[in-house]
């Protein structure tokens, strides 16, 4: 999947903005607040159908404006979209259209335009507490699997009932637990349970690819990083889980929650045979999360059959800077790269174009086969 | 905007409450009422009060009824021995046009769902544990909605019905809807599809 053209309009800081890409693989130059982060974003945005920010429409629509539209060309492999349009409002609902044809659920888009993202706030994401990380994964798995969404869809929503039931009885019953119709627990409980462990049995998959994929990348930039990724949530049969569940319903009673399943799964980040939020430095967190996401462009690459477009948000800042050259070697062939910085980078492979992005509106490319050195 | 006169306003008001109608609807509902002649008005007033005084819920099925037992229950063509479950009565008006189903129904009046209040003892599924220890129940067929809430009402009833081993419980299939292309079809149905497919 390749971007040719991505336009903006009252999205964020930008009023108008036009960047011909041509599906290069590009440098985006441009200061402090003159919107490169939003402008990954928006790249994001015809991917995911929302902004991974997790920005409401009322905070992307440009201060004045009341709506915005972002609108990308692309190129891919056959039946793949040509354009996707999305556009928000202060009120109403996010609309999406794919090659002029309307999408109603979100489920329909992904996917269809791959896409891996980093930008600074991913960082503390796997570096900080595990929702975050899980998040990661299931992001990454509703673009590769449909059957995904609907699985994590049922699961969210039988374990909101289960706790309403467990945080009722408590209210009644006073911290002794009991109380709870155990027959209704249980049938919650089954919902979870097949749900549960299919959503664990997908993103162990995922984790051993990403994990297989990572340790190799990690090689390429520096032997001594020993980096790896596991899933912490055993992968077990339904009945199992639906066991264990109700074993656990006394002390779940007692808590007024949900003590075992998917929504409570590690996910362990090595690097060096140490988690990484054990003490990794910035840096290495930093390149942690840029090699998860170029192992999961593998991944994607891989299984979509469409090598996604990289965006990679001031991957510089931070990283020893021998390692940014070696970085970007590691997007997948047919990949392409769309990086940002406040300056040219020390080392960049010649293939970059460079493109500024100034005072909210990204110019021209500066000249054919602009490169920076 | 309000109007000068506070009977349209309460109108309006009342109009905004129904399912799917927004303010600006009901201001057209409303105005619209407001020009029509007074019997035509008279008719649609007097269709909900009699709706109100003289429909129920049939004291066997808990369908919508205006004689006791309903048309259904009373119909003694129809197979007493399954017994189709639904959530609400207008699911039962739905299977009653594929014109496949002989048998009767029972209608829960809702779905599980604790975030909502509501339980087993809100819905009607004591009235069914009895229909079924009343005899004569061979089938139950659970046709509530493929939502979790539907979902664990069809696992709450199967448990409940693991005292009744003579008694077989299904459960309707899902996939893809027929005579549609299935590339039209949305993904999650089609995966669920492809998951639960069968011999042919």
């Amino acid at each position: 999947m390749r971007l040719l053209r991505l336009e903006l309009q009252n999205f964020r800081n930008h009023r108008d903005c036009c960047a011909d890409l041509e599906g290069r693989p590009t440098l985006l130059l441009g200061a402090n607040g003159s919107g490169k982060t939003n402008w990954i974003e928006a790249a994001a945005l015809v991917s995911i159908g929302r902004s991974f920010r997790g920005a409401k429409d009322r905070d992307l629509v440009r201060r004045g404006a009341d709506a915005y539209e972002v609108r990308a060309t692309l190129s891919g492999r056959a039946g793949a979209p040509r354009a996707v349009t999305v556009r928000g409002s202060l009120r109403g609902p996010r609309e999406v259209s794919v090659d002029g044809a309307p999408v109603s659920r979100l489920a329909d888009l992904l996917g269809r335009v791959p896409t891996v993202q980093f930008s600074v706030e991913d960082v503390a994401v796997l570096n900080g507490d595990p929702a975050g990380r899980r998040r990661f994964l299931d992001v990454a798995l509703c673009q590769l699997e449909p059957a995904y969404v609907g699985a994590l869809r049922e699961y969210m929503a039988a374990l909101k009932q289960r706790n309403r039931l467990l945080a009722e009885s408590l209210k009644r019953n006073g911290n002794g637990g009991g109380g709870v119709d155990e027959t209704e627990c249980a049938a919650w409980e089954e919902i979870l349970a097949r749900t549960g462990v299919e959503i664990d049995r997908r993103r162990a998959m995922l984790c051993d690819d990403l994990d297989r994929r990572i340790a190799g990348l990690g090689d390429q930039v520096d032997p001594d990083l020993a980096l790896g990724l596991a899933y912490g949530e055993a992968v077990e049969s339904p009945e199992r889980r639906a066991e264990r569940l109700e074993a656990a319903r006394p002390r779940d009673g007692r808590w007024g929650w949900t003590s075992i399943g998917p929504h409570r799964a590690r996910v362990d980040c090595r690097i060096q045979g140490r988690a990484l939020n054990d003490g990794a430095s910035r840096g290495y967190a930093r390149l942690y999360s840029i090699l998860v996401r170029l192992a999961l462009a593998g991944v994607l690459d891989e299984r979509l059959g469409e090598p996604p477009v990289v965006l990679l948000d001031d991957p510089e800042s931070e990283l020893d800077p021998r390692w940014i050259g070696r970085l970007l070697a590691l997007v997948p062939e047919g990949s392409q790269a769309i990086v940002t910085a406040c300056r040219p980078l020390t080392t960049s492979p010649d293939r970059f174009h460079v493109m500024p992005i100034e005072s909210c509106e990204v110019a021209e490319v500066v000249a054919a086969g602009g490169t920076t050195t | 905007m309000q109007f000068s006169s506070t009977l349209l306003e309460a109108l309006i008001a009342e109009i905004t409450r129904l399912p799917g109608i927004g303010r600006k609807s009901a201001q057209r509902i409303a105005f619209y009422l407001l020009r029509v002649p007074a019997d035509e008005a008279g008719r649609l007033a007097n269709a909900i009060l009699e709706l109100k005084a003289r429909v129920e819920d049939c004291s066997i099925c808990g369908n919508v009824t205006e004689t006791q037992p309903c048309a259904l229950c009373a119909d003694s063509r129809r197979d007493g021995a399954v017994l189709c479950v639904v959530e609400h009565a207008m699911d039962v008006l739905a299977i009653e046009r594929t014109a496949e189903f002989r048998g009767r129904y029972h209608v829960l009046k809702g779905a599980l769902s604790p975030v909502d209040g509501v339980g087993p003892d809100q819905i009607r599924i004591r009235e069914l544990m009895a229909r079924v220890e009343s005899g004569g129940v061979t089938e139950i067929i659970v046709a509530t909605n493929p939502t979790a809430q539907g979902e664990a009402t069809a696992l709450y009833i199967a448990r409940l019905m693991q005292a009744h081993p003579s008694v077989r419980v299904t459960r309707i299939a899902r996939g893809v809807p027929m005579g549609s292309d299935l590339e039209f079809s949305d993904q999650i149905t089609l995966a669920r599809a492809i998951t639960g497919r069968k011999e042919i």
